[in-house]
């Protein structure tokens, strides 16, 4: 991909053009060369956008799946595609730069919703529901599985290929070496966690590495009501080395709702993207050190995921259409009932960022 | 004490004789406010009971009986197969859907109110048509239509997270006496129970005095008013003699996980113990189901606790054989919308969703309607509230055709004269 132009020049991210979709979509991620950015969500598929010169160009879905496509996770260094759904699969897909093709398919990997997925040069690592954590080779084999009692909501690969890490229901974080099979720190985040009338809510959302892995991000919210789901964008930092917590940062109101991905900028800080009430949510840029995000924009709303290519200066931010919700809402002039869409807005960043 | 009052079951005159006019000279006090109670001696004997589950705010019909995996606005959830072959429930519903031969389903409500200040209120009072009077909630035409059963415990109580006391606004146009006395956080109305330092001739004693004070007062005052007031002194003795019903302590450890530790769990226990021990109708309540963020995380956390309690509550009743003579319903003001809003969460959807009963009258193992292949909408016939207040009423015995409520001798129909039972849904 062309480095773009305007970016050395760019105060703040620029948008560059908006992908229009049909559905509504929940995760983003760049290939590893940034060529292609590939969206799912709601309608199982895996949607792809080629870059050319000036705009990126819809490449052909991989086939839907009647599941939700909850995550997503290319190689590091090659077009293969890791991807996770809610009824428990997890798939691989190569040539995702191309004519795509599926490699192998875990139908259960895991029961029921599988939440993240994360991988590296040798890995795959999944969580879900089913409380297990389960680290598989790039071929789809089994290695390690870690199984608790509250469901799994985020998992990340540390850059040392030997940890682990992941983080449950209630906030908690724990570092599992899955080759010797133990776990070996934890961390709390449990004020992520917030148990409303009979309503068990997690705040922690994403797991992130900054500074090759001597730091892990937490991001998330801290609810404040069920249901409606009142909740402050929220990020922690700690030291993976101890497992301490150091700098938490908070900013918004309750309207604002939680960070629901997030990705760490080789410049040295954080983008996050929230999603809140309806209308609500934003892209927020988080530097350590500081107390409040050198960046904001509401312009979007309903943020689900965000994908970043660095070298390319490109940010996509999977957001929600306008006027999303509503209470017994008529159907259209077509007599049909309309649904919703994600809007993917592809933003220059600015080189320096 | 005072002596029995009148219950409906004790008249046995029709409509048309009370209109003319052999039922003139009787004070409609006399009739305890029924035109035409025509509930039978049959009926006292089998102590119909009502256990009526209320998941404030809204439970989504797809993350429960009508899930649409695969479509549109199905979810992110798989359905289940259940005990009734070809029917199929949310996966979050395991327990439920082993319940399922117990259970009748109505996928076709279409209701009117899609807010919830207007729909509590409306679809618990029936939503008739509107006659200039605020008509009485499910429970409190119960209490008025069936009375207290021979336990004398009070006819409607409300078991419920937060405050208690008496609520005597579900009694509509009935009278605050046939309001709810509801159980706060599952715990009896403050001081309801003897304190240890009061003996039982004393508290007989006092309760002598106040009786004589009440009847002096009530000559200068209207009647309902101080009616409602002995009665809930009346009933809450008896509460006091059992007060072994919410005291938990006693409770069975196994049950108590069976159920669930939150709330739901303990206070449909507690609703269930009302049942054994005779209350005629026991609404037990939750809130936070108004799921318009997050949705998905957030059914999988309720519903799997409602799982949980409602199976629990349903095996038990059907085990001891109180299920034949006890009319469940578990519903919520309305549905939620297939539309996925921007914040993963469902909106207010009164236009298609479902409410599950069993028990007494009711069809086991019945799905009765269908929404659309989307689930957005239903497809033939649609049901509202008034619908299920006549199937409610037959279920129990009471033909809404024939019994009458009276407001000062204003004749009133206890369910929506346009409306009449769900094909498919009774025994």
């Amino acid at each position: 991909m062309a480095e773009p132009k305007a970016s050395t020049e760019l105060k703040e991210p620029k948008e560059l053009q908006v992908l229009a979709n049909t559905q509504q979509m929940l995760c983003a991620r760049f290939s590893p060369a940034g060529d292609v950015l590939a969206a799912g969500g709601m309608d199982g598929q895996v949607h792809r956008w080629k870059s050319g010169e000036k705009d990126f160009t819809p490449l052909p879905p991989l086939p839907a799946r009647k599941s939700w496509l909850t995550d997503l996770a290319f190689h590091p260094d090659k077009p293969i595609l890791f991807s996770g759904d809610s009824w428990g699969a997890l798939r691989c897909h190569e040539g995702m730069d191309g004519e795509a093709r599926q490699v192998w398919e875990l139908e259960k990997a895991h029961e029921g919703w599988l939440r993240q997925v994360a991988a590296d040069a040798q890995r795959v690592v999944s969580g879900g529901r089913d409380g297990a954590v389960r680290v598989w080779t790039h071929a789809g084999k089994p290695l390690a599985e870690w199984k608790g009692e509250e469901e799994i909501f985020c998992v990340t690969l540390h850059p040392d290929g030997k940890h682990v890490v992941f983080s449950d229901l209630k906030g908690r974080v724990r570092v599992w070496d899955f080759a010797a099979k133990k776990i070996v720190r934890e961390m709390d985040a449990s004020f992520f966690y917030r148990y409303d009338r009979i309503q068990d809510i997690c705040g922690l959302r994403r797991l992130v590495w900054a500074d090759g892995g001597k730091t892990l991000v937490a991001a998330g919210c801290v609810p404040t009501n069920g249901a409606t789901m009142q909740a402050v964008p929220t990020v922690q930092f700690f030291d993976f080395a101890s497992g301490k917590p150091g700098q938490k940062i908070q900013h918004g109101k309750e309207t604002d709702g939680m960070i629901h991905d997030a990705m760490w900028h080789p410049g040295g800080h954080l983008i996050a993207v929230t999603s809140g009430q309806p209308g609500t949510g934003g892209v927020l840029f988080l530097r350590p050190g500081e107390d409040k995000p050198f960046y904001t924009s509401g312009k979007l709303a309903n943020c689900q995921a965000v994908a970043l290519h660095a070298p390319s200066h490109r940010m996509a931010v999977v957001a929600t259409n306008r006027g999303s919700n509503g209470n017994g809402r008529p159907p259209g002039k077509d007599g049909e009932y309309p649904n919703n869409n994600s809007p993917v807005h592809v933003f220059a960043l600015p080189a320096a960022s | 004490m005072n002596p029995p009052r009148c219950t409906p079951w004790e008249h046995d005159h029709t409509r048309r004789q009370w209109l003319g006019g052999v039922g003139g000279a009787l004070a409609c006090g006399a009739l305890g406010g029924l035109l035409t109670p025509v509930i039978g001696e049959e009926l006292k004997k089998k102590e119909k009971q009502v256990l009526f589950v209320w998941l404030d705010g809204g439970l989504s019909q797809l993350e429960s009986w009508d899930p649409k995996p695969g479509t549109d606005f199905g979810g992110p959830f798989r359905s289940i197969p259940t005990s009734v072959p070809g029917t199929h429930v949310c996966e979050l519903m395991p327990r439920l859907a082993k319940q399922m031969h117990r259970l009748c389903v109505v996928r076709s409500m279409c209701t009117k109110d899609n807010s919830h200040s207007a729909g509590v209120a409306r679809i618990q009072r029936g939503d008739p048509k509107n006659r200039g009077v605020i008509y009485p909630f499910f429970g409190s035409a119960i209490a008025k239509l069936m009375g207290p059963t021979a336990s004398n415990l009070p006819p409607y109580v409300w078991v419920k997270p937060g405050s208690g006391g008496f609520k005597p606004e579900d009694g509509g146009f009935l009278g605050p006496k046939y309001g709810a006395l509801a159980f706060g956080d599952g715990k009896p109305p403050e001081n309801l129970l003897r304190p240890a330092t009061l003996d039982v001739a004393a508290d007989a004693a006092r309760n002598e005095l106040r009786s004589a004070l009440n009847q002096r007062y009530a000559q200068r005052r209207r009647a309902p008013n101080t009616e409602a007031s002995s009665f809930v002194f009346d009933t809450a003795e008896e509460l006091i003699r059992r007060a072994d019903i919410f005291d938990t302590s006693r409770y069975n450890p196994r049950d108590i996980e069976r159920y669930g530790r939150h709330d739901l769990g303990q206070q449909m226990l507690i609703g269930r113990k009302m049942l054994e021990a005779g209350v005629r109708f026991v609404k037990v309540n939750s809130y936070g189901w108004d799921t318009h963020g997050d949705n998905f995380n957030a059914q999988a956390s309720l519903v799997g606790k409602f799982d949980q309690a409602f199976s629990a509550v349903l095996e038990d009743l059907a085990a001891t054989g109180q299920l034949e003579h006890t009319l469940v319903v578990a519903m919520s003001e309305f549905g939620r919308t297939p539309r996925i809003n921007g914040s993963a969460g469902r909106d207010h959807w009164p236009e298609a969703w479902s409410i599950a009963m069993a028990g007494c009258g009711i069809k086991a193992g019945a799905v009765v309607g269908a929404t659309n292949a989307k689930g957005t909408f239903v497809q033939g016939e649609g049901y509202d509230i008034g619908h299920m207040f006549h199937t409610w009423f037959r279920a129990l015995g009471i033909d809404p055709a024939k019994v009458e409520y009276s407001n000062n001798g204003q004749p009133l129909p206890i369910a929506h004269e346009d409306m009449k039972a769900i094909p498919g849904t009774l025994a």
